[in-house]
């Protein structure tokens, strides 16, 4: 990234435009132009610019074929900047949809089809554009088409996290339960940090804001090591939040040890004179 | 004739002052000339700190800087290009959609730079920050230095040397460093003049060992009357050390009685111009501000949706419409009323005054006490020492804005001032991307944010260091934050609430506290705003699941980036990173969280779905 900070796309647009002369000038689509023109595309992209990439990248895919050195780079990068560009529409959305689907299909690594099957997931999942249906059906068929073909931890957690999540949308108790089903299943599984933490304050959230059990959503917080809290910024936040649990739930001892650590690891913590407070409450019903 | 000459001499002068303007234009066209850089070697570095001493602090670095053998060597100049506040964000705005933005500038708030944005002006600091600054090696450490931070400092990565963790330069949509702080502003403080203090407090001596005492004191001294409090605080007796000594009001109750006492002397005086405190529209030198946070810290428990995050503005207005806070409310009813209160020192009219006339009214000494923050302590300090006259000079006594201690008024509702914890460090500065002088901007970054620079620059400047171990002025050391209190988001604060709600809190709240309305007014105008379906709290609802959804998209957007940047193996994409960027993405989806809490609070009746 050092390096590829300095590439600015002033200079990027100059390449774009050139590559875009270039080809009108009847110089072809030979390998080399194909290339320049990804790289090109693919600079863009990692300064967010999905517009300029969709410009540069979307003529590509027609270019290449399975097989191809370039081809599984070509088409995702061009899915990626076709998915991104705004404003949504109906065209971009379809034309990011057909190419991450000629990915799944012409892609072998099991990987890669879950990273691609994630992301169609995700297209269809939201709302990408005014009046964009939402087809909750295939972003389930394709969130649990990536969580069979994983085998890297971080995709199989993302595709059982997403699947979750899709089945919370319908804000119904039947939805909520088939979420922490998937959630505890994964939570038994996932050892490695950071992916075991985030199992389960994700789980402990489902279990907070949409089942209402203080309990259990305590149980998977206390799980959640401090040091791989998804907000890292706010790890003094969820350490007193954890704490406030623990005295909800009458594990006072538990509270004390929570918010000594408060004390302790974050000298410039705003929850200090809270949680010394606390401890002094507590300790005086002791 | 004569209005012949008349004419001809204006036509002249304007044509004079037209040409001085184009010469200028083409001048710093032609030396300063933007894009990142020029041919001859130029970095710029924009901001907007005007304020005395800072602009002076840079240069000193930069002048430091310039001295560096590699720097002479390369050709390489750094000059500051300060621009005011208020133009400040549309001066980048057009210079970054145009490619010839400064190569160094203060990250501000920009509408441009807002979701992922940031990224295609400035660059990534992510690989930089992670190796440690080469001149906390190579340069020595200031003289009487304790020797903190430790042996090992120099080994340090360059994101752990700073006192707030690099956490002001740190994009939380973008889940990586953007900016580089280089120094800390300071919390707000009560500023006093020394000399009135003195006087004064003669003054106030005086009357307390009067028989009897003047009907203005006996009126400050606490009591109860049909119910209601009047006066501030119990009777002080001769023997009280704060009326012998010189220090500022250490509790509220004695505030309020400095401040009366300084009206008091200024009518015996014959100072019509004197005023106890120098406010002005500017909120920090606007003194119940400060308190506002205090008083209005009752709330959380019932407020905030997830026990321990604190209240955020989505909650303030959900807070009201649930019920778990009203404008009856006592916190919010004695917040008005002490607000009000404390406004009858304020000079007449000070709604329509601005940040500098409330400052050049307390330098001029018309002002006993001017709230503000570290920023302006520098500019205070020398307005006050650099009076023309020797007698007008003043010494500036700087302390915390004092809560009431047992006994007083308004104890029951200020048990803890507000952690200054949370203050991060200032001045951001974020690199250009299109910098034709990269890696000299970074250079100079690491140059004016290793301790001894960044020490001997801020004591330059007036503000607080950004790096850890560094220290301030010792007349700065009042400013360090304190973290003790009670954190501030546990408080209601309107500052970010949806605009229509804002907008009238605001507007509503000074015409309050000036006394233009009175608070059943106010509270009948904020009930029917906060009533308006789709001002109040329906749109409420709306634009903050509208805001989730947009957080989650440029969520999505900046996990693709990180996806793609992994698979072109360009960068080894941390874990950590992805887990924050996938559970920020679930817990924020398409504002399926708000739409459940919607669900908490209204059962099964439908979320609002107007269009805002």
């Amino acid at each position: 990234m050092a390096e590829g900070c300095k590439r600015t796309p002033g200079t990027l647009i100059l390449a774009g435009l050139v590559l875009l002369l270039l080809s009108g000038c009847g110089l072809g689509w030979q390998a080399g132009r194909i290339e320049a023109r990804l790289e090109a595309g693919l600079e863009l992209l990692q300064v967010y610019d999905f517009d300029g990439a969709h410009a540069v990248l979307s003529p590509l895919p027609e270019h290449l074929e399975p097989g191809d050195e370039d081809w599984e780079r070509g088409w995702y990068a061009a899915a990626v900047a076709a998915w991104h560009k705004a404003p949504g529409s109906a065209a971009r959305i379809g034309e990011a949809t057909t190419l991450l689907t000629g990915l799944v299909e012409g892609t072998t690594d099991p990987d890669r089809r879950a990273r691609y099957a994630l992301d169609l997931g995700r297209i269809h999942e939201v709302e990408d554009y005014p009046d964009d249906w939402r087809d909750w059906e295939e972003a389930r068929h394709w969130y649990e088409q990536a969580r069979e073909w994983a085998t890297d931890e971080a995709l199989a957690v993302e595709a059982c996290l997403r699947l979750a999540q899709l089945h919370l949308q319908k804000l119904d108790d039947a939805g909520t339960t088939a979420a922490l089903g998937i959630v505890r299943e994964m939570a038994r599984t996932v050892e490695t940090e950071p992916w075991h933490s985030t199992v389960m304050m994700y789980l402990g959230e489902i279990e907070a804001s949409y089942a209402g059990d203080n309990a259990a959503a305590l149980q998977a917080f206390l799980n959640v090591k401090p040091e791989f809290y998804p907000v890292r910024s706010r790890t003094d936040g969820f350490i007193w939040r954890r704490a406030l649990m623990c005295v909800e739930a009458g594990r006072h001892e538990e509270a004390i040890e929570q918010l000594e650590s408060i004390l302790h690891g974050f000298p410039r913590s705003v929850y200090r004179t809270v949680a010394r407070r606390k401890i002094e409450d507590l300790e005086a019903g002791r | 004739m004569r209005r012949f000459r008349l004419n001809t001499i204006a036509l002249i002068i304007v044509l004079a002052a037209f040409a001085f303007s184009l010469y200028r234009v083409v001048k710093l066209q032609h030396f300063d000339s933007a894009g990142g850089g020029d041919a001859d070697g130029l970095i710029r570095v924009a901001h907007w700190q005007l304020e005395p001493g800072f602009r002076e602090g840079l240069q000193w670095a930069i002048d430091r800087y310039h001295e560096l053998p590699h720097v002479r060597e390369s050709g390489i100049r750094v000059k500051q290009t300060p621009i005011p506040e208020k133009i400040y964000n549309q001066f980048m705005n057009v210079n970054l959609i145009s490619g010839t933005a400064p190569d160094l500038a203060v990250k501000g708030q920009t509408r441009l730079i807002q979701g992922n944005h940031a990224a295609r002006f400035y660059a990534n600091l992510g690989d930089y920050i992670e190796s440690p600054n080469p001149y906390n090696r190579l340069l020595p450490l200031p003289d009487g230095h304790r020797g903190t931070p430790g042996e090992n400092w120099a080994d340090l990565p360059w994101r752990e040397t700073f006192a707030d963790g690099m956490r002001s330069g740190f994009d939380p949509v973008l889940e990586d460093f953007y900016a580089v702080p280089i120094s800390t502003p300071g919390p707000l403080r009560l500023f006093y003049n020394q000399t009135l203090m003195i006087e004064v407090k003669a003054f106030l001596r005086e009357a307390i060992a009067a028989e009897p005492q003047p009907e203005w004191l006996q009126k400050m001294w606490l009591k109860k009357e049909t119910g209601a409090n009047s006066g501030c605080l119990p009777p002080l007796t001769l023997e009280d050390p704060w009326l012998r000594d010189r220090s500022a009001p250490p509790t509220l109750g004695r505030l309020f009685l400095y401040c009366e006492a300084v009206r008091q002397y200024a009518e015996v005086t014959g100072q019509p111009l004197l005023v106890p405190i120098s406010a002005s529209d500017y909120g920090p030198s606007n003194l119940p501000n400060l308190y506002r946070a205090v008083f209005l810290s009752a709330f959380v428990h019932e407020t905030d949706f997830e026990p321990g995050s604190g209240i955020s503005p989505f909650e303030v207005v959900v807070g009201w419409e649930s019920g778990a806070w009203s404008f009856d409310s006592p916190e919010m009813v004695a917040y008005f009323r002490f607000a009000q209160e404390l406004a009858q020192y304020f000079p007449a009219g000070f709604q329509g005054l601005g940040r500098e006339q409330a400052q050049r009214r307390f330098v001029l000494g018309n002002a006993a006490i001017i709230s503000s923050g570290g920023w302006d302590a520098s500019g205070i300090f020398s307005g006050a020492r650099n009076r023309d006259r020797v007698e007008d000079r003043f010494t500036v006594i700087v302390a915390d804005a004092p809560l009431a201690e047992e006994g007083e008024r308004w104890a029951e509702y200020m048990e803890d001032p507000i952690s200054e914890g949370a203050l991060f460090s200032g001045v951001p500065l974020a690199v250009n991307k299109q910098s034709d002088h990269f890696e000299m901007a970074i250079d100079f970054l690491r140059f004016i944010t290793s301790l001894p620079i960044n020490e001997g620059m801020n004591k330059r400047t007036g503000w607080l260091p950004s790096v850890e171990g560094a220290r301030p002025q010792a007349r700065m050391e009042p400013f360090m934050p304190d973290p003790e209190g009670i954190p501030g988001n546990f408080a209601l604060n309107f500052d970010h609430t949806k605009a229509s709600i804002r907008n009238i809190w605001w507007g509503q709240s000074k015409l309050l506290i000036s006394g233009e309305i009175d608070y059943a007014t106010f509270r009948e105008r904020m009930r029917e705003t906060l009533s308006d379906p789709r001002q109040g709290v329906y749109g409420n609802w709306v634009s903050e699941a509208r805001r989730a959804a947009d957080q989650s998209r440029a969520l999505d957007r900046t996990f693709s980036v990180l996806t793609l940047r992994a698979m072109e193996g360009e960068a080894a994409v941390e874990a950590a990173q992805k887990g924050s960027l996938l559970y920020r993405s679930l817990v924020s989806d398409e504002g399926i969280q708000i739409r459940q809490w919607w669900r908490r609070l209204h059962g099964d009746e439908p979320f609002p779905s107007f269009l805002e």
